[in-house]
């Protein structure tokens, strides 16, 4: 078994390899992988292509394939959970003081920017931003996957933050992993044997401002209150953070149509104390 | 005299009725299941709504193949008011979809991650990122 650990999208990586010894050509194609990631999608880098449209009139713009496709991605969950998420929730963060860069252009418009998407078709209403938190990372990890698969690694661990994608060990076995329980990070509240499966757990305890958190409720315009935290399985990472994004935005009557949507399964912590388990979770409750 | 008529009215207006359901809904009925690919749909709709059905077929894992029918209720005004996953083969709701529906609430105490074994990782919540603690005194000088 071998482990390689690095940082890339503000967060620390690893990759846990078993079988077959990690060449020095994969460990940099994967860095580059995630910095050329970061390059494009971060909202904090004023030339990334989630920034493009900061001064842009109203209008239709053509995106690249892959923005297309993580904005589509975005819109499905903006529609699953009655638009409570919404990447262009960037200008909000920006308004209460989370991300606005020294020498990057600020949103200015007196309302939300109002956005469309028809294939690689944007259309935009005024000035935007976008946030791709809550999806992009997920995919991320998706895709540093297909670097070691492309390179011929059949059994990894590939753990991006805090959400994962796994395969299996060598030996055919699951890996084990622990789901932290929320606010506890001592504290684990299931264990989850993963096999050819994404992993992804949020919680609004981390990247706090004051009584803020990152985690804005677009109707409300203010911090989601109701849920603390979540874990979802799915059958890769990229589905599995979306399914955390949307078990914290969208109210419980929508979890069972962001669970067929995604082909996940769940655990929902909630404010009130209480726990919701999706009953397909394989993982054991502790 | 007046018995015969009083029967003939009744027989009329039970064609009537019979002749109106039938235009009103089994010929739409059987409209619907013309198609190959289309849902046998038995109930009775309010006026104006109808059901449309329309098979997927998606790769369910690389060799296997699977087929799934949407089914939409449309109220008169064309909005969705119900959206049903079935089984294009069985026309029911599959397994798989039935669970999705299931949750249970639970008592979640939690263990030491110190006292667990042969844990491979642990899923967490991203850390603080580098960017966002660049601007947290930013952020403070707000609040």
């Amino acid at each position: 078994m071998e482990e390689f650990t690095f940082t890339g999208l503000g967060t620390e990586w690893s990759l846990a390899v078993d079988g077959k010894q990690l060449e020095d050509q994969v460990r940099k194609d994967v860095v580059q992988y995630v910095q050329d990631f970061e390059n494009r999608f971060s909202r904090f880098l004023p030339l990334s292509e989630v920034n493009a449209f900061r001064t842009s009139p109203a209008g239709d713009y053509i995106l690249s394939q892959e923005f297309s496709l993580l904005l589509a991605r975005a819109d499905r969950l903006r529609i699953l959970t009655n638009s409570a998420y919404d990447p262009a929730v960037a200008s909000i963060l920006e308004d209460a003081g989370y991300g606005a860069k020294s020498g990057m252009e600020k949103i200015k418009q007196p309302h939300i920017p109002k956005w469309a998407l028809v294939g690689n078709k944007l259309t935009i209403d005024s000035p935007i931003a976008f946030d791709l938190g809550g999806i992009g990372k997920g995919y991320c990890i998706d895709q540093v996957a297909d670097v070691l698969k492309h390179f011929g690694y059949d059994y990894y661990l590939v753990d991006g933050g805090g959400d994962m994608a796994g395969t299996t060990k060598a030996d055919g076995s699951a890996w084990r992993v622990a789901v932290e329980y929320p606010g506890k990070p001592d504290t684990a509240a299931s264990i989850v044997h993963l096999k050819h499966q994404g992993i992804a757990v949020s919680d609004s305890f981390r990247r706090r401002f004051g009584k803020w958190h990152h985690l804005i409720d677009m109707q409300e315009k203010k911090p989601v209150e109701k849920v603390i935290g979540c874990a979802a399985v799915a059958q890769d990472a990229w589905a599995a953070d979306c399914m955390t994004s949307g078990l914290f935005f969208a109210p419980p009557e929508n979890y069972p149509a962001l669970a067929e949507e995604f082909e996940a399964t769940y655990i929902v912590f909630q404010s009130d104390g209480t726990t919701t388990v999706n009953s397909d979770w394989q993982g054991e409750l502790l | 005299m007046f018995n015969i008529k009083k029967g003939t009215a009744l027989i009329a207006v039970v064609v009537l009725v019979s002749v109106f359901v039938y235009y009103r809904y089994a010929v739409k009925i059987l409209q619907v299941n013309k198609g190959e690919n289309t849902t046998p749909v038995t109930d009775m709709l309010p006026v104006g709504a109808k059901k449309v059905s329309a098979v997927v077929k998606y790769m369910a894992t690389e060799d296997k193949e699977d087929e799934l029918r949407f089914v939409l209720t449309v109220d008169k005004s064309g909005i969705i008011t119900e959206l049903a996953t079935l089984d294009a083969k069985t026309n029911e709701v599959p397994e798989k979809k039935k669970d999705f529906n299931r949750q249970v609430s639970v008592m979640i105490v939690g263990k030491k991650l110190s006292e667990l074994t042969a844990i491979d990782n642990v899923a967490k919540s991203t850390l603080t990122t580098k960017a966002f603690n660049s601007v947290v005194d930013q952020l403070k000088a707000q609040l």
